[in-house]
């Protein structure tokens, strides 16, 4: 017994140490990410007092968008989102949608309301897929812009990677059906293709529309939600924005483009093999493959990421959702390392094998766990009453602290940058959750994610690639 | 810390709030006055030098709304000559015409583009910028020599802004130069650019030609793309002067061009060019035959359509499509053949044509 | 009787301009911010012309078009158009939806006046015409 305690105590301290250490790593680690990023939108926000959008929408030169928009039953709002993107402002956007062998009757409903007809188009299959059963486009020149394909059943990814072999133009966007775009939303992740050639992919803020005005398609009033899980989120997301990916995409080593909003070279991703269809992370799996492939054949390449609130999203409002989203992301974001484990530490892929990669796998990957076993340790040390109790209220304080201190200035490039919440009271309540997530809502989400390593081990052993389908819902 | 910060962002929100809905109103009764001074009528045409007397009824204007406005010349930091200047920029991207004209007279009359010269050498790069934008929108010739100089500018965004501001101001005759010593151009300034030089239309023909000399090959490709959407046969014999010892990039660029002029100087060289080892210029030459709907150049792309790559098979095929009487039989001829891409490509094209075709064989049942 | 043109602008700098320049050549003028609230005017008053732009906040002028040329009661009504969308395309689509006349910005606020001039006698010499 006596010696039971003693290694305990021993782990303990050791783990203690450990942990110190780690915290004090991650911390200097976000604050210099935080200071790149200040530095960026402050660029970014100079640069765009001289930016007329206008001009974009006026000039012929303008590279043409193909916009993917998959779908699978959706016979309700199928008709309204694709309204909503053929009115999108961009001088020359073709708008494809992809029937993805849905089991309703999605494709009768768009075939009737945009009058289409059955086309004998040849498109040339660079990437392997489920069959395409017909392409269809309007007899209607108001709906000239528009082309559906109807394909068997395949998944998001296959949906999207028809879109991206029949899509003609060279830059192809690919967004969620549910997601909500602003009027100029393609222009501004447009822009960055216009100033350095050597753009491969282009990401935008996603931002929660939940608790704000919807009308016609379009957010007409911004406000935070009145429910508490969704305001947690939107702080999240800046974190995760503002403070994050912003920071990333100033030096080159964005790893995640949202698979709500994302803008792409289409040549780069048919000669990378477009999306994989085998893995919950689809999106993120994308952005690091384009930068492995530009990586090995030295192309000289960028991966750009626009601070512009440019795309709403409905976010899960109860937790049972929440966190199956988050069990989802955390699957995807292991999988994806998984694949690319030999980026890990490796010379050759420059800042992404050095900094981005290693970063995702000790903090984003283990942090939780990291975190989570400190939970228990302190528990144990309770329980033996071996824990110094001051120095575990001060450790907890100052992370406590740290945390706050991340929120709120993430809260606070909001709104230097681009203040949408216009109430001073959203503001206010931003800054109150963002102490009070510390307690309760953090340690959830830290749950959600460590389940996501039972689960992900689970579903390779037992079911192999056919987990997939018990995803695709 | 924290706390002090968050206190801070909310006292400066509930601010600048009550600044923005102040800074409206000003505005609207700066709006309101300057009205006053652009759409006074002037006097009709008289005999006698009617020149000098609108321009001393304008100026008279301007001592009335400095006086309304309450603004002295020398006192730089007037909130009211602030708004002035906001709110007469915002106006000069709206108006044209005699309007326009007598907001130029406004801006130098309040002395706002010595301003805008003083912030063009300033150090900081977005005041330089911003500068050079705003020199444009003065549309004040003392800006020119300072453009000028902002023209070498280390930073991207002070050139183009400097390069748009002199189009807009010296016209037509200062693209040329400008073009001549640009090094490189992002798609942004070629964007930019473009706007203006559609404004000048075919005058700007000529300047566009003799920019061609240009070694760099960003500017020639510009140069050439912007003459293909003119379409002035004017620049076809340049063009084909060029296109052999051009770079890649300039080459696929003239061929597009050349088939948007559709002059029929060019069809010997699109021909040569179809038979190119480079598959991306072959499909260029299809486009441009395919603009050029010559029946010359059926033969070569039935040709293409039959033994090419699949990429150049659709462009041979959409440009046979176009290719009048003979690009069509050739086409109907090719649903016939063995080799079912060249079936399927003859029957998309013939279908998008809307040439009815004889449904004997069941086609596209993959 | 002066004749009554509603003006569908959101930007406040254009409407102050257009306003002005249409009350000084003697036209009565109405405004509204958007689509919506062009709509609601309309519902309850009538007007001989409407000066409307294209990109607007929660309804934009082409949707406005269509919805006046559903409606009975307001399809007579000529519509002019105020736009930065300067491409080719977009111009023959607005045409093709009805619109009287289509100007382009930046637009001389003189040649603005005459035009409106033009289509308020085309539609007076012709009543019957859509």
């Amino acid at each position: 017994m006596e010696f039971l305690s003693g290694l305990i105590n021993f782990l303990l301290n050791v783990y203690s140490e450990f942990i110190i250490g780690f915290f004090i790593f991650v911390n200097v680690f976000y604050f210099s990410m935080y200071t790149i990023s200040f530095g960026a939108i402050i660029t970014y926000l100079r640069r765009h007092m001289f930016c007329d959008y206008r001009v974009i929408t006026q000039s012929e030169l303008t590279p043409a968008v193909s916009i993917l928009a998959p779908g699978y039953n959706e016979s309700a709002t199928c008709v309204e989102s694709v309204n909503s993107l053929l009115k999108l402002n961009y001088p020359t956007a073709e708008v494809v949608f992809i029937n993805d062998g849905s089991k309703d009757n999605t494709l009768d409903v768009v075939i009737k309301q945009f009058d289409m007809v059955k086309t004998e188009r040849v498109y040339i299959q660079t990437i392997a897929t489920k069959a395409v059963r017909g392409i269809y486009v309007s007899q209607n020149p108001q709906y000239r812009n528009l082309i559906v394909v109807d394909k068997y059943n395949g998944g998001k990814a296959d949906a999207l990677n028809v879109g991206i072999n029949v899509s003609r133009y060279p830059l192809v966007c690919a967004i969620d059906a549910d997601s909500i775009l602003e009027d100029d939303a393609l222009l501004k992740v447009a822009k960055p293709f216009l100033d350095d050639e050597s753009v491969i992919a282009v990401g935008g803020i996603v931002r929660i529309a939940n608790g704000c005005s919807i009308d016609r398609g379009k957010v007409t009033e911004v406000r935070l939600s009145r429910k508490l899980l969704p305001s947690f989120q939107v702080i999240e997301y800046y974190r995760a924005y503002l403070s994050g990916r912003m920071g990333w995409g100033a030096i080159n080593g964005l790893l995640i483009i949202s698979g709500a909003f994302g803008l792409f070279k289409r040549d780069i991703v048919l000669k990378c093999g477009g999306y994989k269809h085998d893995t919950v992370g689809e999106d993120m799996e994308l952005i690091v493959r384009m930068h492995r492939y530009c990586r090995e054949n030295d192309i000289p390449y960028r991966v750009d990421f626009v601070p512009d609130p440019v795309c709403w999203t409905e976010a899960p409002e109860t937790l049972k959702i929440l966190g199956r989203q988050r069990n989802r992301w955390h699957r995807g974001l292991l999988d994806t390392l998984l694949i690319h484990r030999k980026m890990f530490f490796n010379k050759r892929y420059g800042v992404l094998g050095l900094v981005s990669v290693p970063y995702f796998v000790f903090i984003e990957l283990f942090g939780p766990v990291i975190e989570a076993v400190g939970y228990i340790a302190v528990g144990i040390g309770f329980y033996l009453g071996i824990v110094n109790l001051e120095i575990f209220t001060l450790f907890f304080v100052v992370s406590v602290i740290y945390g706050v201190m991340f929120s709120v200035s993430a809260v606070i490039l909001e709104e230097l940058s681009f203040h949408r919440y216009p109430r001073t009271r959203d503001l206010i309540k931003l800054l109150v959750l963002g102490i009070v997530e510390n307690f309760g809502y953090r340690q959830i989400t830290v749950w959600w994610r460590i389940k996501a390593f039972w689960d992900y081990w689970r579903g390779v052993t037992t079911w192999g690639t056919m987990t997939r389908v018990g995803f695709k819902k | 810390m924290i706390a002090v910060g968050s206190i801070g962002l909310i006292v400066s929100k509930v601010r600048s709030a009550t600044i923005e809905t102040k800074k409206t109103k000003r505005d609207i009764a700066t709006h309101a006055a300057l009205n006053q001074y652009l759409f006074t009528e002037m006097p009709g045409k008289d005999a006698s030098g009617h020149v000098e007397s609108i321009s001393k009824r304008l100026e008279e204007l301007l001592n009335n709304l400095s006086f309304e406005l309450d603004i002295k010349k020398n006192s730089y930091n007037n909130t009211r000559r602030h708004s002035l200047k906001r709110v007469m920029l915002k106006l000069t991207t709206e108006v044209t015409g005699e309007t326009r004209f007598r907001l130029t007279l406004a801006f130098e009359y309040f002395d706002f583009v010595a301003e805008e010269n003083k912030a063009m050498q300033d150090s900081r790069w977005w005041l330089r910028a911003k500068g050079c934008k705003n020199a444009g929108l003065m549309r004040n010739e003392s800006c020119l020599p300072f453009l000028e100089r902002c023209l070498d500018d280390d930073n991207d965004d002070v050139r183009i802004e400097a390069a748009q501001s002199m189009l807009d101001i010296g016209g037509v005759q200062t693209l040329s130069p400008i073009l001549m010593r640009l090094k490189d151009m992002s798609p942004w300034m070629q964007v930019r650019l473009s706007k203006s030089i559609f404004g000048f239309g075919e005058h700007a023909v000529v300047h566009l030609v003799e920019a061609m000399r240009s070694p760099y090959p960003k500017v020639q490709g510009f140069c050439v793309e912007i003459l293909g959407m003119l379409g002035d046969v004017k620049a076809v014999p340049t063009l084909l002067e060029y296109i052999e010892y051009a770079v890649p990039y300039v080459k696929h660029k003239s061929l597009i061009a050349l088939g948007k002029i559709g002059d029929t100087r060019s069809i010997p060289i699109i021909q040569k060019f179809l038979h190119s080892p480079d598959e991306q210029l072959r499909i260029d030459a299809s486009k441009a035959a395919g603009s050029l709907s010559s029946p010359l150049l059926a033969y070569d792309l039935h040709w293409m359509l039959v033994k090419d790559t699949m990429n150049v098979k659709l462009a041979a095929g959409e440009a046979l499509a176009r290719s009048g009487e003979l690009g069509v039989k050739s086409l109907q001829y090719a649903i016939n053949l063995e080799d079912e891409n060249v079936r399927m490509v003859a029957l998309q094209f013939l279908h998008e044509a809307g040439v009815p075709v004889q449904a004997s064989q069941p086609q596209g049942e993959r | 009787m002066a004749e009554k043109i509603l003006v569908v602008e959101d930007d406040t700098n254009i409407e102050q301009l257009v306003t002005f320049k249409l009350k000084n050549s003697g036209f009565q003028v109405y405004i509204a911010h958007n689509g919506v609230e062009a709509l609601e005017f309309l519902k309850k008053n009538t007007v001989d012309l409407v000066v409307t732009d294209v990109m607007m906040p929660i309804m934009g002028g082409k949707e406005l078009v269509i919805e006046l040329k559903k409606n009975p009661a307001t399809k007579t009504i000529p519509v002019v158009m105020l736009t930065s969308r300067t491409l080719e395309k977009e111009i023959v689509e607005g045409f093709s939806l009805g619109v009287e006349d289509y100007i382009k910005k930046p637009f001389s606020p003189q040649e603005l006046i005459v035009r409106i001039k033009t289509v308020l006698a085309r539609s007076k010499s012709s009543p019957a015409a859509l």
